[in-house]
């Protein structure tokens, strides 16, 4: 175990400079994305959780998320790894480790990057509702009510998936997460061909999870229990388990033939 | 490895740290929220312990927010709760699924072969004369079932146009497409209602094949029975013959279950506990409330109103009782509210009535329709209505709209003694927070899984259920 979180470690000092300006550059992204909008007088009447919405930025936070999971498997890529003076071949512990930290790590990662986005969310509140409640006053003459961050937090769709209320919202977005990170290890334990194999099933397995994750939530809320739902959620969620079991099956021939060494 | 014995960093574990603490501070202020969403009651003059002898309750469905909140007015508090993670309002509470009725001309049995000889086709439609008709009237239960029932003939005296669309879904036929008489294109305070496990109507009237009444519904057929239908006739549609089922063809029976003395038409019904209320219309222009019990007995009967001017139609309040009914009944010309009407069964099984002059829905006494309740003893009357705001948006500056939403409900309570109102307050049940959803021209809302992604819908709908049973 200790071994894993020392390996954690190096390889977040690998990737903490691109992660950052992922980071970064989604922040200038959204705010820009959001400010612009909100200035926009044909969305007059919008509020936060709208405007969040109605500007596209839902699925962009997707997008985002497989970059997070790329970034974090970038670690076994860097040209510094070569400077830690370790291979898998001079590791002290088993080959194993690889994968476990860098699925540790990217999970880490991209529960930051959740984090961040609901940090993102509530520091472009204020401004945004600034610039929502000016263009609303140049057009309408009576006060209106601005509702609070929290009601708008609430309103966001976004935001019931990333801060569910229930067990059971909890451990699917545990699992969507978790599918990314297993996927992230996958990528990082792949070399040349196999690599970019493995990230172009990766981006499609994420997918299909996060889907499924959808469809899932719909289902509760809606209280559909009509077969084809069901049935739809089972095609995507087994798409997205036979995605993440073909990319272990590769992680582990890769591992076993040292591809990364 | 490295060399040096350098503590590893800790960014990582702050960062995994400080994601949990994000993450957990906002389920934290999700769940406060939510709870917050509550229905609130402010009250503007009175004294809240006027609400003391009501009972009142209701859902409110926050779209955006996924949530439904419930509440609760008992011995003047307003308590609630809010259930998260669902859109889906208790059975008790559902929107929708209402009654709905329709009348449609159909060209005689006789008279088809002649109609699909003057056929002509256009376009997708096709279209001939008739003179004769058939009305029918379709009714379409709240449990999914329809019937169809062969009401009147109607003569014209000049040929007139009817039409058929094939390619919409089986089953189009001849009907009257333009100059329906009045007498048809409208039917007015058409009442059905659950009692005692069957649906009763108020069907029937001048030169009608139903004698004026209370009917109740003996068969009435699910959507897979009407499929299954045999088809019985057949139309032109250009250079095809296609079989269809007769728009004159009935199917779904009912029964005559009770026909009050000298009745002119039924108004609407109620059901009251063991009893069926009966609002009728007798030959002498009088309005009449008879209860009635399961043998069909009226058990009493009372004048609400003598013959006054114009034609009246009566809908059905709320009032959240079963012991307790309301009608409201309207002037059809001017559609002004002419009297609301409340009936409650005493505890010896008699019946307290209470009449009202329109004028104090208008003049703001009572606060609306939406909710109309008698206390348990009969002295007061709780109102609710809904409460409008009305906003000026300047879209440019040659373009200046008005725009009304509904912030909420107002609440008053009247006092039948006093004949003054003795509470006025404001329920707000998140309506509010919805303002920007009236405002926006952009208002485009995609529905479905994907749309969801892309827009969103902020509306909240509060529903006052007819049954007080919480779900």
């Amino acid at each position: 175990m200790k071994s894993v979180a020392k390996l954690m470690a190096w390889h977040w000092q690998l990737v903490r400079g691109p992660y950052a300006v992922l980071c970064a550059v989604y922040a200038v992204q959204q705010l820009i994305l959001l400010l612009v909008s909100a200035s926009d007088s044909q969305r007059l009447g919008y509020q936060m959780a709208e405007l969040f919405q109605g500007c596209g930025q839902m699925p962009l936070f997707f997008v985002a998320l497989c970059l997070v999971a790329i970034v974090a498997a970038s670690a076994t890529r860097n040209r510094e790894r070569a400077q830690k003076m370790y291979t898998l071949y001079t590791m002290p512990s088993s080959r194993w480790t690889l994968w476990e930290a860098q699925f540790l790590l990217g999970l880490i990662l991209l529960a930051g990057f959740a984090a961040w986005q609901v940090l993102l969310y509530a520091a472009a509140y204020f401004p945004v509702t600034m610039v929502l409640s000016r263009v609303a006053e140049s057009m309408v003459a009576n006060a209106l009510p601005w509702n609070s961050l929290v009601e708008e937090l609430n309103a966001n769709p976004l935001m019931q998936l990333l801060l569910p209320v229930k067990a059971g919202s909890g451990l699917a977005l545990l699992g969507a997460l978790g599918v990314t990170a297993l996927h992230s290890a996958c990528m990082a334990c792949c070399q040349g061909l196999r690599r970019a194999v493995v990230t172009l099933l990766a981006l499609f397995g994420t997918g299909a999870a996060y889907t499924a994750f959808y469809i899932r939530y719909h289902q509760v809320i809606y209280g559909t229990d009509a077969p084809s739902y069901w049935l739809l959620f089972a095609v995507v969620l087994a798409v997205a388990l036979g995605l993440a079991a073909v990319n272990v099956f590769q992680a582990v021939w890769a591992l076993k033939r040292a591809e990364t060494a | 490895m490295r060399a040096n014995h350098k503590a590893p960093d800790r960014g990582l574990a702050v960062l995994g740290v400080a994601a949990v603490l994000v993450l957990a501070a906002g389920v934290a202020g999700r769940s406060i929220g939510l709870q917050k969403l509550q229905a609130t009651l402010k009250e503007e003059t009175g004294d809240r312990e006027e609400l003391e002898s009501f009972s009142l309750s209701g859902y409110t469905l926050l779209q955006a927010e996924n949530a439904i909140t419930y509440f609760e007015l008992e011995n003047g508090e307003l308590t609630g709760r809010t259930m998260t993670e669902t859109a889906v309002l208790p059975e008790n509470a559902q929107l929708g699924n209402s009654f709905y009725s329709h009348t449609e001309l159909a060209v005689r049995p006789e008279d088809r072969g002649a109609t699909n000889q003057g056929s002509a086709f256009s376009g997708n439609t096709a279209e001939s004369q008739a003179q004769d008709f058939v009305v029918m009237r379709k009714i379409e239960l709240p449990d999914d079932t329809s019937l169809r029932l062969y009401m009147a003939d109607y003569h014209s005296d000049t040929a007139q146009r009817v039409t058929a669309y094939p390619n919409m879904w089986s089953g189009m036929d001849w009907t009257l497409s333009e100059n329906v008489p009045d007498a048809y294109s409208r039917w007015r305070g058409e009442a059905i209602i659950q009692w005692q496990g069957s649906w009763f109507l108020n069907l029937g009237g001048d030169n009608m094949r139903y004698q004026p009444g209370v009917w109740k519904v003996t068969e009435s057929l699910t959507e897979e029975e009407l499929e299954a239908l045999p088809t019985d006739g057949d139309v032109r549609y250009g250079d095809s013959t296609v079989p269809v089922l007769c728009k004159s063809t009935e199917y779904g029976s009912v029964e005559m279950f009770y026909q009050p003395q000298n009745v002119e038409s039924v108004l609407n019904l109620a059901p009251m506990e063991q009893y069926l209320g009966v609002l009728y219309l007798d030959t002498n222009g009088n309005v009449w409330f008879d209860l009635v019990d399961e043998n069909a007995k009226c058990v009493q009967q009372t004048l609400i109103r003598e013959k006054g001017e114009g034609d009246l139609y009566a809908i059905m309040a709320n009032t959240q009782k079963t012991d307790q009914a309301c009608f409201v009944l309207y002037q059809e010309e001017t559609y002004t509210t002419v009297q609301i009407i409340l009936l409650q069964i005493n505890a010896d099984g008699s019946l307290h009535v209470v009449n009202l002059p329109g004028e104090m829905k208008d003049n703001g006494e009572l606060a609306g329709t939406t909710v109309v309740q008698l206390s348990q003893d009969g002295q007061k009357v709780l109102s609710v209505g809904l409460e409008e705001a009305a906003l000026q948006v300047d879209r440019n500056p040659w373009n200046t709209e008005s725009v009304t939403y509904y912030s909420g409900y107002r609440v008053n309570v009247y006092d039948l003694d006093r004949k003054a109102q003795t509470f006025s307050g404001t329920l707000d049940t998140g309506r509010d927070m919805t303002w920007g959803r009236y405002l926006s021209s952009s208002d485009f809302i995609y529905y479905g899984l994907a749309g969801e992604l892309m827009s969103m819908n902020r509306d909240s709908y509060t529903v006052f259920p007819q049954q007080t049973q919480e779900g």
